[in-house]
């Protein structure tokens, strides 16, 4: 009985203090050595997935999933520039992509790639440190990404709990934080190699409060060294 | 005796008007009328959302012609009067080398250009829509979702009563969860169907409705046979591919072929009007096949597509691209593959290694270099054959370049590249050609030999 309003009592508190949890980075030898310089960086448009979950069962919310998009290039940029990055023109504006199908599908292209090799990626992140990881050819024929050293592929897992299911959640001692977990990988245009894969989870109000997940992303590429400028 | 003829006759006659009756052609059943809940408005908007949401993504295929050829076929198929309550009808051609077809709630149906590349002529793709097309009429995804929904409240009931007896979930134990959140409804009954009362209420109208059409209803039992085949190892299946499904399938549409009378005595196949129509999406369906890492079926797309139209530079090309792409496989699975260790294998392949991984795990093997060398040998003559019938193909010399790159052939390699950056200038991937040019060019340079004199002696 104490133990499970130990549970409930934890959980209640951090959704009141909305706690910013795990990262982890994971760097490319080459990168680490300092042989493959990165100082241009081209963000590809976000893909995110904010479910909510409640009493009649899970759904995607695609209207929020778009406003954590369209949050998230501009926190990587940020936290990119202040490394000294230079973060190049978004070439994938809606209107763009709308006037232009073959980049559209392009876009579409590569993404996907990107996510056939994002699940090995996930489930053993550290090979990212002997190298494993590479996209091939896709990367080198995706046009937009020739002036960039390397192309930033950003995907974001979200969740959020209707009332319903947190008061359940609290009931039983199950923590039912709102959350969302951002996963950052950053690709040779060249090469193809994945050069830098971080993650990090943001508890709380991410969706009205998009800035809540900038520390986590901040922290999650502090290894990340970037070249000097020439 | 005169009475016992008279009934005789009389019974005769009535089994003849009886059998008359039951054979003539009749128009679909009209749907059931509809009482719309909260819930129902609610998938209604989703759907509108994922409408805007695939073509946002470039999930849509950008053809204005096939879009229209589709559009007027899927329009022949519907019954008379007014559309349904809340019913916009949209056709759609999606991204999607799988075989599949789905309708959303709204009215907007989707064919995957993988379906488009499969089917051979219209009155089997008459009859994947008509199937769609009930399931609008039917208002099968409001049925299916309120199905759904119910069990959901029903799972996180008992889900909540057992955490309480046991362990506390914890966030990380909830970000595993999430990865595999279960697809909302919608999203299911794309990919696996709906229940099979459902999805025999549509087969059954769609045949009803592809007569009406004047469409051959047999050709709906051809296509299904094209669903099964596969030159695929196929590890997971859609509702289209799922072969059990397909096998009982083919057995209630038979037995509704066979009572329904045919609306003319020639209905229509329209062979010749569907691959003209489908020509340039299948040829763009091997590009997202090769993506796939469905190589065999993009092979065998292009064989037929070169063998179709032997005079077309530009299906050579898809062929080089394809064979290319196949590289240390063979064009079609062997019995060891098929087999079930083969599929536990692959399996495993699949979630261990990453497509280059498994490339380079088959290049090891004899086999796979064999097979490389075949596919390699049959690219390069696929390409020639495209610059033959038309030089100024640019891509077919720009597929010979990345071929002689892997060949390790860097003069030819060279070569192509210049001859494709001289073709299209203004290439959007000249800048990356242009580095592999470079690249080529500085690998088949001659070595550099100075003819220094001898140092003096001391």
């Amino acid at each position: 009985m104490n133990r499970r309003f130990a549970h409930a009592g934890v959980t209640l508190l951090m959704i009141a203090c909305s706690v910013s949890l795990a990262r982890a980075q994971f760097a490319h030898p080459d990168l680490k050595s300092g042989k493959i310089v990165v100082r241009k960086v081209l963000i590809l448009p976000p893909r995110v997935s904010v479910t909510k979950s409640g009493m009649k069962g899970n759904e995607t919310l695609i209207a929020e999933s778009k406003m954590v998009e369209a949050a998230l290039p501009a926190i990587f940029a940020e936290a990119a520039q202040e490394k000294g990055c230079t973060v190049l023109d978004n070439a994938f504006a809606p209107e763009a992509l709308e006037k232009n199908q073959d980049l559209k599908f392009a876009l579409a292209d590569i993404q996907d790639r990107f996510d056939a090799l994002h699940k090995h990626i996930s489930e053993k992140p550290k090979d990212v440190r002997n190298g494993r990881f590479t996209m091939g050819d896709e990367v080198v024929n995706f046009n937009p990404g020739a002036a960039a050293d390397a192309l930033v592929f950003v995907r974001g897992s979200g969740v959020v709990n209707t009332g319903g299911k947190k008061v359940l959640g609290a009931i039983a001692g199950v923590n039912e934080t709102d959350y969302i977990l951002v996963d950052i990988a950053i690709v040779d245009s060249q090469s193809g190699a994945v050069l830098y894969y971080g993650y990090s989870v943001t508890g709380g109000s991410y969706i009205e409060n998009p800035e809540r997940m900038k520390k986590p992303i901040e922290a999650s590429f502090k290894e990340w060294k970037v070249g000097k400028q020439k | 005796m005169q009475l016992r003829w008279s009934a005789l006759g009389l019974a005769l006659l009535l089994i003849l008007v009886k059998g008359a009756t039951a054979q003539q052609p009749s128009a679909p059943a009209p749907p059931p009328a509809f009482k719309f809940t909260d819930v129902d408005l609610e998938l209604l908007e989703k759907s509108n959302e994922l409408d805007r949401y695939m073509d946002e993504k470039g999930m849509v295929y950008s053809d204005p012609a096939l879009t229209e050829y589709v559009t007027a076929l899927g329009d022949d198929l519907l019954p008379p009067g007014p559309d349904p309550e809340r019913v916009v009808w949209k056709f759609h051609v999606l991204r999607d080398p799988i075989p599949n077809a789905f309708a959303l709630a709204n009215g907007s149906i989707y064919v995957n250009t993988g379906l488009l590349a499969l089917l051979e002529n219209e009155a089997q793709l008459a009859g994947v829509i008509a199937h769609e097309e009930t399931h609008v009429l039917n208002r099968h995804p409001y049925l299916e979702n309120r199905s759904y929904r119910r069990k959901s409240v029903a799972a996180n009931i008992l889900a909540g009563v057992g955490a309480a007896g046991g362990e506390a979930g914890g966030i990380g134990g909830a970000a595993a969860v999430l990865m595999g959140t279960v697809a909302p409804a919608i999203v299911e009954t794309t990919i696996y169907g709906y229940s099979r009362e459902l999805e025999k209420e549509a087969d059954i109208r769609a045949v009803a409705a592809v007569n009406m059409a004047d469409y051959s209803t047999e050709e709906m039992i051809n296509a299904f046979k094209l669903l099964e085949s596969s030159h695929e190892v196929e590890l997971s299946h859609v509702f289209y591919q799922d072969h059990p499904k397909l096998d009982d399938r083919i057995g209630y549409v038979s037995d509704a072929i066979h009572d329904t009378r045919p609306l003319t005595r020639h209905p229509m196949v329209e062979e010749e009007r569907y691959v003209a129509a489908t020509e340039k999406v299948s040829r763009d369906d091997i590009a997202l096949d090769i993506r796939a890492g469905r190589e065999r079926t993009a092979v065998a797309v292009a064989l037929r597509l070169a063998k179709q139209n032997p005079k077309s530079s530009e299906d050579f090309r898809a062929l080089g691209d394809a064979f290319r792409a196949l590289g240390p496989r063979t064009p079609d699975p062997t019995p060891e593959e098929l087999s079930s260790k083969g599929k536990k294998d692959a399996r495993k392949m699949e979630t261990k290694f990453t497509d280059q991984e498994y490339d380079d795990a088959l290049m090891a093997t004899p086999a796979g270099q064999a097979a490389m060398q075949a596919s390699q040998k049959k690219s390069e003559e696929a390409y020639q054959k495209a610059v033959e019938l038309d030089p100024g193909n640019a891509a077919a010399h720009r597929g010979l370049g990345f071929l002689y790159e892997k060949q390790r052939l860097p003069a030819q390699c060279a070569g192509e590249f210049r001859e494709y950056l001289e073709l299209a200038p203004n290439a959007l991937d000249q800048l990356q050609i242009r580095r592999r040019l470079e690249s080529a060019e500085k690998e088949s340079a001659p070595p550099v030999t100075t003819n220094a004199a001898p140092s003096p002696k001391p």
